[in-house]
């Protein structure tokens, strides 16, 4: 009978949290489109967006329009996408390595797309450019990665994340590199700008290279949200279990290197976010991959816009978005851990 | 289904090899036990015959054809392979982890379906824990998580179960319970089951045949009793021992006992 009472009541808890997570993202993404350092009324900002898609008649001045729908639109729609894919990526690769102490980056994409980034800005500067160097340079990293852990008989997780510790470092050098190189006066301070995390200037033409890639990975990953939970266990026993481990395992690799690489690409390296919101989804719904997952996409979207509109909000400069995240998600890490004692439920 | 291991050959290392020309089969709803000391290569063999380790050669046969032939994703439906335990970092609730038993039927981008949790749950009733469903894999004790285990392996619907000492860590009750439960499988579906265990008296309570492996690559296959005698374990094992039988409720039952010196 208690029992029973127990299921029910889990049941109508899952059902709450379910509403908040749809809730909360759409919720903010109308709080966020209001905010900023020009005032438009919240009205007006409301008839610019339906004005997209509906005949309305003009009641509002040409800037605007153009501060909501060129300006703030596109960065929303960005950090929303970086969090959702940062986020989910991270929950997969968590579970794909049995560890939550896992980051998207642990494969070395990021530093490879680092690299990618600073070398376009040194050598060219047009964001065209700088977009794909650090696509390109992402996935060679990954690539490096998976030559070097190769063996015989497959790959075993432990050689992947080794090599992946080598291919950063060897990135992160490199990076280290064109800093060195770079102008002091002029491409210096921009590729440190860039690296540290900012989502300042986007415009639509920035996301079609990589809101696509993001979009294609995620939707990859929540689709292989059961497999997930599969390749959670130790490898032999997933294989006992019928399924083709490795060819798995690449395919969560590969959408999960769209996803960072991509993510680098528009906005440098933002670390924390990949690590912690798969927690937090976790305290929230659990460890199973098929909640977890959709559960990401709604938190990360959610906590990379909160982040960025304190980048753009809290100063009158913009602060770049790692140290945000960082400075909210360290604190936070460590409150989890000290909670949870380190055993993740 | 009938599964053969036809001159099974493994080699590790350079030359080193753990058994030559093995072969034994079970038929439909068989109990084989495997016993043998440490170090002889039971769990070896058993994931040989699964094929998660490779033969260095010969074959293992479900209904004479080459598990090659069925293709992995066939097998996988066919025979079951329980581990000797499962940990994991996330605690999945044990309704989640039975439900895995399903990944032969489906594929990269599926996910289980109203039927498969309906099996699923079928088979945590077999094993007797559907009490256990919304409960953490983490909140459950060995005994339970190994019949856990076993109805995970049940989800596949597989018509061969493999389990590698299953009743090793556990206490006399529990040892018991999933004994009765083998003995149920197999008997009531028609399962064939290969056991490893440490213990002959085990092997005698619930097997129909029997392998027994020595250190020196030499190994007996055939009936339990016929296997498990007192001169065999002693060559075996290396210990002497005693086989006493004794009534119970109208049925004859066997022990071993260990003699020192």
């Amino acid at each position: 009978m208690q029992e029973a009472l127990v299921q029910i009541n889990k049941k109508k808890n899952a059902k709450k949290t379910a509403v908040v997570l749809v809730a909360l993202p759409i919720i903010f993404f109308f709080v966020s489109i209001c905010l900023g350092r020009y005032l438009v009324a919240p009205g007006k900002v409301f008839n610019i967006l339906a004005y997209q898609v509906l005949p309305l008649d003009v009641t509002w001045s040409s800037i605007e329009e153009s501060v909501v729908s060129q300006i703030r639109l596109p960065r929303i729609i960005m950090a929303m996408l970086v969090g959702a894919g940062l986020s989910v990526s991270g929950a997969a690769f968590q579970g794909l390595f049995g560890n939550p102490l896992v980051s998207p980056h642990i494969l070395g994409v990021s530093a490879g797309a680092g690299f990618g980034a600073a070398l376009g800005i040194l050598i060219s500067g047009q964001a065209v450019v700088i977009q794909l160097m650090a696509i390109s340079f992402g996935t060679l990293a990954v690539v490096i990665t998976y030559l070097v852990s190769r063996m015989k008989t497959g790959t075993p997780l432990f050689m992947l994340v080794l090599s992946g510790m080598i291919t950063q470092a060897f990135f992160t050098a490199l990076i280290s590199l064109i800093k060195y190189v770079a102008d002091p006066e002029e491409v210096l301070p921009t590729i440190v700008y860039w690296l540290m995390g900012s989502m300042s200037g986007v415009s639509y033409d920035d996301l079609w290279i990589g809101a696509p890639m993001i979009l294609g990975g995620i939707i990859i990953l929540l689709l292989m949200r059961w497999r997930i939970n599969v390749l959670s266990l130790n490898e032999e026993e997933a294989r006992s279990l019928g399924i083709d481990v490795q060819k798995s395992r690449w395919i969560v690799i590969i959408a999960s290197t769209l996803i960072t690489s991509a993510a680098v690409s528009l906005c440098g390296i933002i670390g924390w976010v990949g690590l912690v919101i798969p927690h937090i989804g976790r305290m929230l719904v659990g460890p199973d991959h098929r909640v977890l997952l959709p559960a990401c996409v709604s938190i990360g979207s959610f906590y990379l816009l909160l982040i960025d509109d304190i980048a753009r909000t809290a100063t009158a400069a913009e602060i770049p978005l790692s140290i945000l995240t960082a400075i909210v998600g360290a604190p936070f890490f460590a409150y989890l851990l000290r909670k949870t004692g380190g055993k993740w439920s | 289904m009938r599964l053969e291991v036809k001159n099974g050959e493994f080699t590790y290392g350079k030359e080193k090899n753990l058994f030559e020309k093995i072969c034994f089969w079970v038929e439909k709803g068989e109990i084989m036990t495997i016993l043998g000391p440490n170090g002889a290569g039971k769990t070896t063999l058993l994931k040989c015959t699964t094929s998660l380790l490779k033969w260095g050669k010969g074959t293992t046969l479900i209904n004479h054809q080459p598990l090659n032939e069925w293709g992995a994703g066939e097998v996988w439906k066919k025979m079951a392979y329980v581990p000797q335990s499962s940990s994991n970092v996330f605690s999945y609730t044990v309704l989640d982890m039975v439900l895995m038993g399903r990944a032969p039927y489906l594929n990269l981008f599926s996910v289980p379906s109203e039927p498969d949790v309906a099996i699923a749950r079928s088979s945590l009733e077999t094993v007797g824990i559907s009490y256990l469903e919304g409960k953490r894999c983490s909140e459950i004790s060995g005994g339970e998580m190994q019949l856990v285990l076993i109805a995970r392996a049940l989800t596949s619907e597989p018509n061969i179960l493999i389990l590698d000492e299953p009743e090793s860590h556990l206490d006399f009750k529990n040892q018991l319970l999933i004994l009765e439960i083998l003995k149920k499988i197999a008997k009531r579906k028609g399962i064939s089951c290969i056991i490893n265990t440490h213990f002959p008296a085990h092997a005698l309570q619930i097997s129909d045949k029997t392998l027994m492996l020595g250190k020196g690559r030499q190994y007996l296959f055939g009936k339990t009793e016929e296997v498990i005698t007192e001169n065999n374990l002693r060559d075996f094992f290396g210990v002497n021992v005693k086989i006493l039988s004794f009534e119970n409720k109208g049925e004859m039952m066997k022990t071993v006992v260990p003699l020192a010196g």
